[in-house]
Parts: C-alpha cells; structure tokens; sequence
C-alpha cells in the first residue's frame, strides 16, 4: 500500500472515514515527531543537569516554549491514537473498553492541560514582569 | 448481530499460543516501549510543571530524579523511545512499500537495535558532557 496513492485517494474523494483518518494522522504526527523528538531529547537532555536560572532563560524563550508544546501535544496525540489501537486489539469486552478509550482521552487532555498552563507561566512570568 | 456480540471470540493476536520468533519479540517490543514511554512522559511534564511553580519546586524535582529508580527508568526510556522511533521509521518504510521482502526482514531489524543503541549511548554522553 502506498501512502501518497493513498493519501490522493482520499482527499480527491473529499471525505475522511473514521479509520482512514486516525491512520493517517498516526502516520503524520510519527513523520513529525521524528525530527521533533531528536531535538527535544538533545536539549533537553543538557538542560536537565542545569540550574533554574539557566533552565528558565532557555525555556522562556517563546521559540523554545512553543517547540516544547508542539513536541508534548503531537507526542500525546500520538500516545493516544496509539492506546486507542491497542485497546481496540486487545479488549474484546465492550463496556471496559469504553471505560478504557474515556480515561486514556480524559489523559490526553489533562496531560495537554498542564503542559500549556506550565510552559505559559514560564514564558509569560519571565518575561514580561 | 447484538446478540452474537456476547460470544468472546479470541482477538488477533493469539499471544499465548503463537511462539515467539525474532521478529515477533521485535514488533511485540514496539508496542511494549510505546506504552511504557508514557511513564517518563508523565515524569517530564512534571518536572515542566515544577519549572513553571518556581525554584523551590524545581529543586525538589530535580532531587527526585537523581534518585536511583528515576535515573533507571529515565535510562531505560532513553533506550526505549530511541528503539520505538527506529522502529516507527521501518514501520513508516514498510507502509510506502519499501523493504517488505523477507531477504531484508533480518538486516532491517539489525539496523534498528543497533541504531537505538547507538542514539541512546550518544545522548547519554551529550547528557553526561553538558552537564
């Protein structure tokens, strides 16, 4: 299967199915994230031993702030699109199945939640107070 | 059809009963460090949530992850979102059609543990260097 035919064949019909869509946004938040997560990982992994003057001077920067985010929402999507898959494999009882795909979108969302209110405080405390 | 939904037949993957090959334990691996990723994923928001509450909490949190389990588990998901995201990209490969013959089934899957080993000692020094 080839994803571009894949991909014309489906924007050229105009409309998304349900599956055809959650498998194509897996497919691009993973394209996206590959280069997001090497550069995540390489700084974070230096800012990690830092102290908080030097942390807040880098994550304050709106450029990093956003990338942050933008790494976090696409890597819970893909999270979440991911456990949706897994749930649907292997949890053949309906009614815990549901109770499974509501707690992990619940997830995604508080997650989501703190994430932008986190990297708010720390642009918007720092620089402009 | 609802009735006949009550009949629990068994899912596709017959885990215990289908014997585990090279390539199996591989592509089981890719769900495994998927899920197992959210771990570290909770604890660095955290550690993102004690940055924005100010340096006393940001000392704490940095005092909980020089603790040995958390140094392992950051450890382990270095290795693990490393091997996840090599074998995301041969899984990427292998939906546009590439590589799907069985001669490169072996030669890809060496490809990727030994790439998510290098990356993991990389970072590990780059981490180790900086700080």
């Amino acid at each position: 299967m080839n994803i571009i035919n894949l991909s014309l064949l489906v924007f050229a019909s105009g409309k998304l199915e349900k599956g055809t869509a959650h498998w194509l946004t897996q497919r691009a938040s993973s394209i996206i994230l590959i280069p997001l997560t090497i550069l995540f990982v390489v700084t974070f992994v230096q800012n990690l031993g830092s102290s908080y003057e030097e942390n807040i001077a880098f994550y304050k920067n709106p450029f990093w702030a956003f990338f942050t985010f933008l790494f976090f929402n696409l890597t819970l999507l893909h999270f979440k699109q991911g456990a949706e898959v897994i749930i649907e494999d292997y949890i053949s009882d309906h009614k815990s199945g549901k109770i499974l795909m509501n707690t992990n979108r619940i997830f995604f969302w508080i997650m989501n939640f703190i994430v932008l209110v986190a990297l708010s405080i720390i642009v918007l405390e720092n620089n402009w107070s | 059809m609802p009735g006949e939904q009550k009949i629990s037949r068994p899912l596709s993957p017959h885990l215990t009963i289908y014997r585990p090959q090279f390539t199996s334990v591989l592509s089981i691996l890719h769900r495994i460090t998927g899920v197992g990723l959210v771990i570290s994923l909770i604890l660095v928001i955290g550690w993102f949530a004690a940055l924005s509450f100010g340096i006393h909490a940001f000392v704490e949190i940095n005092l909980f992850f020089k603790s040995y389990v958390i140094q392992l588990i950051l450890v382990a998901s270095l290795w693990a979102l490393w091997y996840h995201t090599c074998t995301g990209i041969r899984h990427l490969i292998w939906d546009m059609g590439f590589c799907l013959d069985p001669e490169w089934i072996n030669p890809s899957a060496y490809i990727v543990l030994f790439c998510s080993l290098a990356f993991t000692f990389l970072t590990l020094f780059l981490g180790w260097f900086s700080s």
